[in-house]
């Protein structure tokens, strides 16, 4: 079975080989930490290389990207503040023509963290191929004092694919953790610094976010 | 924060303006007005702003003081913005606070000298959430029936009123709310949103009503 895997890992790659990645797109709140970014970036990379692909680096797709926008005296409206989506779209478009062409990177993944709500009912809550306790009474409790249902606020790791004319190849998403518990009756935040911490919790959201791309990928050589 | 808060600090603000004028701040003789600013997506903006410029220029006037119309602070804001290339970064679409300011004031100050404004009146148009229960949405002084019993949020639009002296001091801000824009799963069609014209001039009194009674005052 080892050998067998060994191989399959191994195996040389159909359809798209190379890939470029983004660097995760984090909330707002977690937009200037750096170390939930190198966190998620590292484990990306390293699930798609351990995947077969082979990886173009965050810092390559950004530094186009910001040459190209630099160029066209970048895509907002100085005016109105609002993105010029045809200046926007020059820039996208460039990039991908510009990752294929040095790197040969035949798709583009841009991960991000989103907050989601996560259905929950008495004890349990269910999300994105994951599960955490919510903190509400359940089974005994929740017999005695009665389930509550609802929706809890929840961290998901969302991932998408598109090939080098800007066509979505493959989207996935894998639940973090929770953001928020269930005290009584109401909903207590978990410290923002707590989050996203968990190494265990990290790595099933980047497999389940990722898992089946290379299924996927399999018949796709990219326009 | 808390509605109550919002509501207790708009009532100190408006205690804090009534105050000053009492201990003898220069009266408003010129007001200068500047275009409606409305929310995006409306099909034909023009006549809205049209037509609260002159709402608001006429509650004004009735008031007693002189008014320069909307289309000189307009144009002189336009010239001034297209002399820094506008005040947005063209790479992150954020507000530049130095060509910003230097908009705001060059405009507040053209005012002044040209046409001898002693104040400078902004309105906008804002979509604000707006909580309901029972049946009934109370904001920005204003009510709507949204459906028997429901309760929930919806949007809907306010007028908001800002006036600062000529150093650039906020002297008056004013809200009135005009209607609510979606009821259960029925959304109000664009065009529609300002074709009640009793809610429009209710929403114009509760915002601009307690300055223009302190400018009839004024000797």
């Amino acid at each position: 079975m080892l050998a067998l895997a060994a191989g399959l890992a191994l195996a040389p790659r159909q359809g798209v080989k190379t890939i470029a990645v983004s660097s995760i797109d984090l909330p707002r709140d977690f937009a200037n930490l750096p170390s939930p970014r190198a966190r998620f970036d590292s484990l990306i990379v390293s699930v798609l290389r351990g995947e077969g692909f082979t990886v173009v680096s965050a810092a390559a797709s950004e530094s186009i990207w910001v040459h190209l926008r630099d160029s066209m005296g970048g895509y907002y409206d100085t005016y109105t503040g609002k993105l010029v989506e045809a200046k926007w779209n020059a820039v996208h478009l460039g990039t991908l023509r510009e990752l294929r062409a040095r790197y040969g990177a035949e798709a583009w993944l841009h991960p991000d963290i989103e907050f989601v709500g996560a259905p929950f009912e008495g004890g349990k809550v269910k999300w994105h191929g994951v599960e955490q306790t919510s903190g509400a009474p359940g089974g005994v409790g929740g017999f005695l004092f009665g389930t509550k249902t609802g929706s809890v606020p929840a961290l998901s790791l969302f991932t998408m694919v598109e090939d080098s004319a800007g066509k979505e190849l493959y989207s996935g998403v894998g639940g973090i953790e929770l953001a928020a518990r269930i005290v009584g009756d109401r909903f207590v935040d978990v410290p923002r610094l707590a989050l996203l911490g968990d190494g265990g919790r990290n790595v099933a959201a980047v497999h389940l976010a990722l898992d089946s791309l290379p299924a996927r990928l399999a018949g796709k050589t990219g326009p | 924060m808390s509605r109550c808060r919002v509501r207790l600090t708009c009532l100190a603000f408006t205690l804090a303006v009534a105050l000053a004028a009492a201990r003898g701040a220069a009266p408003i003789k010129t007001i200068a007005l500047s275009p409606t600013r409305l929310p995006d997506g409306l099909d034909n903006p023009e006549p809205v702003r049209d037509l609260f410029d002159s709402l608001l220029a006429g509650e004004l006037a009735h008031a007693g003081v002189t008014v320069i119309p909307s289309t000189e602070a307009g144009a002189i804001w336009k010239r001034l913005a297209d002399s820094v290339h506008g005040f947005y970064s063209a790479i992150t679409g954020e507000r530049v606070e130095a060509k910003y300011r230097a908009v705001m004031d060059g405009t507040r100050r053209e005012l002044a000298d040209r046409f001898h404004a002693d104040a400078w009146l902004r309105p906008r148009i804002e979509v604000v959430p707006v909580d309901f229960q029972d049946g009934k949405a109370r904001w920005d002084g204003a009510s709507e029936g949204m459906g028997r019993g429901s309760s929930g949020t919806a949007p809907a639009l306010s007028l908001v009123v800002s006036v600062s002296d000529m150093s650039g001091t906020e002297i008056y801000s004013g809200r009135g709310g005009i209607r609510v824009l979606s009821k259960g799963s029925k959304n109000i069609s664009r065009d529609k949103f300002f074709e009640d014209s009793k809610r429009n001039l209710q929403a114009l009194h509760l915002a601009i009503d307690s300055l223009a009674a302190r400018l009839r005052v004024s000797p």
